[in-house]
């Protein structure tokens, strides 16, 4: 079964290593979609199927954690697996982020066997 | 002689340039006669305390860390420019939770780079370290500091 993702990132540059690694860790990929803010973000979950979101925190118009919250007031949305990259790493916000519904957190610079380990985990190998 | 703060700093920049970057820093300070610099590049950081962090480097440096990153040849100057905007964002993450205690939660805002011109001396009173022998500059200015 091949799984199609989204990654919501403010960098381009960070959206292409997202992207790059997915295309390399991953067997089986279907499509993958660019989200400049959580507002596209939603629109592209809104107008197709994702298997698993990539989301960074700080990000302009809408946040990841407001995009985060708005997929959780809706009955579809609610239960494509979150998975946040971000920069920050205090505990505090680890918790945060898990009671909003968030399945995995990365900590960039991130690993590509991080990466894989995560999608396996949360969606199984397929 | 570098203070507390500035000392982390310099670690988390050595860190995060060879880890996503794989750009390596050398422990000597680079010589230079002319302190200058192509980008300049600022985050603001909000929690426990208030501050920003500053960067400075120049064209070579950011753009081999933007192929460095991208693992390509050829990057156009919108990369260029996002890359050292990531770098501020990656080196702001990692430098709140070395200084300050893992519990603190902090905002970070949108990384601001700008383009500035290269003959402009940005001052020999900045703390520096040597990247693949290019000067990359950094400041901290904690708010809460008097």
């Amino acid at each position: 079964m091949a799984y199609n993702f989204l990654v919501v990132d403010d960098s381009k540059i960070v959206r292409s290593v997202v992207v790059k690694t997915l295309r390399l860790c991953i067997d089986d990929i279907g499509e993958i979609y660019e989200a400049t803010n959580g507002e596209e973000g939603l629109y592209k979950l809104e107008n197709h199927w994702i298997d698993m979101v990539f989301a960074d925190i700080n990000m302009p118009q809408m946040n990841g954690i407001e995009m985060i919250q708005k997929m959780k007031q809706d009955g579809v949305m609610a239960i494509v697996p979150v998975v946040v990259i971000s920069t920050e790493g205090s505990d505090e916000r680890i918790i945060q982020l898990k009671k909003l519904g968030v399945k995995e957190f990365l900590r960039k610079p991130f690993l590509p066997e991080d990466l894989r380990e995560v999608v396996y985990r949360n969606l199984g190998d397929g | 002689m570098l203070s507390h703060e500035q000392k982390i700093l310099k670690e988390t920049l050595g860190f995060v340039l060879e880890d996503w970057a794989m750009a390596f820093a050398d422990d000597h300070d680079c010589h230079v006669e002319k302190h200058t610099a192509d980008y300049y590049v600022s985050i603001h950081y909000s929690g426990q305390e208030k501050g920003k962090i500053e960067l400075w480097l120049n064209e070579d440096l950011a753009h081999n860390i933007t192929m460095n990153v991208l693992g390509i040849n050829e990057v156009s100057h919108a990369d260029t420019m996002d890359a050292v905007k990531e770098l501020a964002n990656l080196v702001c993450g990692h430098f709140l939770t070395s200084y300050y205690d893992r519990k603190n939660v902090f905002d970070l805002s949108i990384p601001e780079v700008k383009e500035i011109p290269h003959d402009m001396d940005i001052g020999e009173g900045l703390p520096c370290i040597c990247v693949e022998e290019q000067s990359l500059y950094f400041n901290i200015i904690n708010n809460n500091k008097k």
